[in-house]
């Protein structure tokens, strides 16, 4: 006869303990000897080429290891397409950073690495980078212009954000020795992540190894290879050094994966 | 000597006194969880909105996210590493763990550490006062129903006198 214990009845869960008792370990709750800190400076603008960036001073500020950008990035990446054989749809490109054009409001534009966050914030704020602020690709106006490209569809879907409580973040540590990559990272989805990694990072998957410890809520936000991730990933193999990120709640909501209003 | 520079600190924690360097300029909630290991209490917004990183300062919750640690001198601070004295669950943990009053348990710690300071004043409060209690603390996961459960049960133990 089947033992029917457990179907229909109510189970407590057995994470619960660490979890109340404030011994979850979150990607942030996991410390790494001589670990890096990362931080993005990002754009201010919805869309505007990227005319100049001087980085002498930050260069020079207290505990700078690295400041790079969308040059560095390509040389050590490769760029996200996205081209699935749905008839109708574009196939979507995007360099790991941007070199030469922002696209967003937080588009991350250089990453700076510190020996804390603290000081890497500093950094920021000596970084001078000139914008010429580009229109946006069509205003009311000009969308309902003669002649101008009519669509017609009706549905609808309000904006939103996943939000979760914990916001993104990632450790990487390249071991130069094995040529190995150890990627902590709060992720739904880490052998998909693993092989978009290494593909970008121009490595076997069998150099790559995904942890994903305890996560603070994802809700679908925390499964694509970000850009962040990707740069972080990269200046590890790059300084032969750990580097982790954490971003702040304000980039979480203007650079993390939204849905737009349709 | 700049106003950057490390000074040193004398902390009350959880009964015992730590003695830290530590820039004047950083948080509570970083010294905490970097310097001093107590990675309980949560970074979720840094701002004062979320509520995952209170802590009780002189026995009142407080958010560590919204003060210096030069300024918890002299105070009694107490993280969610206090809540479960020799192994055992406090009223509200066993509570949450009994109705599921957690998914990802990132926001936990903070409204442990918030709910038990807030029914030892309220030892017999209504739903509505729970919920209004709760306000401080953002959960994206449950969906708050099986807190306010959790609080109800753990409410109604505190006034018997016993943790299950």
């Amino acid at each position: 006869m089947t033992d029917r214990r457990t179907i229909g009845a109510p189970r407590l869960r057995r994470e619960d303990y660490r979890l109340v008792t404030g011994q979850g370990r979150y990607l942030d709750d996991i410390s790494i000897a001589g670990c890096l800190h990362a931080h993005f400076v990002r754009s201010p603008h919805a869309h505007a080429r990227i005319r100049s960036i001087d980085i002498a001073a930050a260069q020079q500020a207290e505990g700078v290891a690295a400041i790079v950008g969308g040059r560095e990035l390509a040389e050590w990446t490769t760029p996200l397409r996205m081209a699935p054989l749905i008839e109708g749809l574009r196939p979507v490109g995007f360099d790991t950073l941007p070199i030469d054009k922002v696209r967003f409001v937080g588009d991350p534009v250089l990453c700076i690495v510190a020996t804390d966050r603290y000081l890497a914030e500093d950094a920021a704020d000596l970084v001078a980078i000139d914008y010429e602020v580009l229109a946006a690709v069509a205003d009311l106006d000009q969308a309902f212009a003669p002649g101008a490209a009519l669509v017609e569809a009706s549905f609808c879907q309000q904006r939103q954000t996943h939000a979760p409580i914990e916001t993104r973040g990632c450790c990487a540590i390249w071991d130069q020795g094995r040529r190995h990559l150890t990627m902590h990272i709060g992720n739904q989805v880490p052998h998909p992540y693993r092989t978009q990694l290494a593909r970008r990072l121009k490595l076997s998957e069998s150099q790559v190894t995904v942890i994903s410890p305890d996560i603070g809520g994802g809700f679908g936000q925390k499964i694509a290879l970000y850009r962040e991730e990707l740069t972080v990933a990269a200046l590890a193999r790059e300084l032969k050094r750990p580097v982790r990120w954490r971003e702040d709640r304000a980039e979480n909501l203007i650079a993390a994966s939204h849905a737009c209003f349709r | 000597m700049s106003a950057l520079d490390p000074v040193p600190l004398l902390l009350n924690i959880n009964g015992a006194t730590r003695r830290l360097f530590a820039e004047p300029r950083r948080l509570l909630s970083d010294v905490l969880r970097e310097d001093c290991g107590l990675t309980g209490l949560h970074v979720g917004c840094e701002h004062g909105v979320c509520g995952a990183c209170t802590i009780l300062l002189d026995g009142a919750p407080a958010r560590a996210c919204l003060m210096y640690a030069v300024q918890a001198q002299g105070h009694e601070i107490t993280t969610i590493e206090a809540f479960d004295a020799g192994g055992e669950l406090s009223v509200v943990q066993q509570a949450l763990h009994e109705e599921h009053g957690l998914q990802c348990g990132f926001c936990t710690p903070g409204i442990v550490v918030t709910m038990e300071a807030w029914l030892a004043e309220h030892p017999d409060p209504t739903e509505t006062e729970i919920r209004d209690a709760l306000s401080g603390n953002l959960c994206r996961c449950t969906g708050y129903h099986n807190i306010v459960a959790a609080i109800v049960k753990a409410a109604a133990r505190r006034r018997e006198g016993r943790a299950t």
